[in-house]
């Protein structure tokens, strides 16, 4: 039969021993070992491309463009199916 | 069958020889981490097979008796399941609070067993949500659980024979 009072000490000991780095750590540990299957090799950021419609200019072929302005899409995946 | 003991199905691809003993999942998408997985019921235990062990195109569902005297119950007793609930929303909320990472299920309960040492625990019995509704008897409400238990401990299983073979369904 399984103490639960015993369990849940263990638990809360860990936790409260724990620091940012010390959790860090073994979190990211998990992960990458979750990776490992992609085999060696580094990660590139891919940051989304801002494409932007500008309304007073929204006639066929023209302002499709990359700036900081107007309607942003594709912006933190926020995209709509 | 003692009290604290379960017939549980585990499932495989059919292989060239029968097994012997169950085979452990390393999948790192496996919910509650690296152990021996069964089902309760045995429709769950063909469905999986037919889901998931393909390559072979056929496979065999396993019979087990588990002794489950040291398991979480987290299913059948009410005590356990509330336990097991507040331990694991205790240690996400830390998680995400010290790290700013939330943590998945298996993560959380790998916390468990590596960090918090919960060695004694062999198993947890554990559901979700069955995803073929052709199996209920009546339509759009899954009144019945898809149970499987998690073993941690080999020496718990004190029987496991072959059970039955199928071949794969096509694939839809």
């Amino acid at each position: 039969m399984l103490n639960l009072s015993e369990l849940e000490q263990k638990l809360d000991k860990a936790l409260s021993a724990e620091t940012e780095v010390s959790l860090t750590v073994w979190l990211l540990s998990k992960r990458k070992k979750c990776l490992e299957f992609l085999g060696e090799g580094y990660y590139e950021t891919l940051s989304p491309r801002i494409a932007v419609i500008e309304p007073n200019n929204s006639c066929f072929g023209n302002h499709f463009e990359f700036s900081n302005g107007y309607c942003a899409v594709g912006e933190n995946n926020s995209l709509a199916a | 069958m003692s009290v604290s003991s379960r017939k549980m199905y585990h499932t495989q691809e059919r292989r060239n020889e029968r097994l012997n003993a169950p085979v452990i999942c390393l999948r790192e998408n496996a919910w509650l981490g690296e152990g021996y997985y069964f089902w309760d019921d045995l429709i769950d235990a063909i469905q999986w097979g037919h889901k998931s062990k393909r390559k072979t195109g056929y496979f065999e569902v396993y019979k087990a008796i588990i002794s489950t005297e040291n398991f979480l119950d987290t299913v059948f007793n009410e005590v356990h399941y509330r336990f097991w609930l507040k331990q694991v929303e205790k240690a996400a909320d830390h998680i995400k609070r010290i790290t700013g990472i939330k943590p998945t299920i298996k993560e959380v309960n790998d916390y468990f067993r590596e960090r918090a040492v919960w060695s004694e625990v062999d198993g947890i019995i554990f559901q979700d949500i069955p995803e073929n509704s052709n199996n209920l008897k009546v339509k759009a409400f899954y009144y019945r659980k898809r149970i499987q238990a998690v073993v941690y401990n080999i020496e718990i299983i004190t029987t496991f024979e072959f059970y039955l073979a199928d071949k794969c369904k096509p694939n839809k």
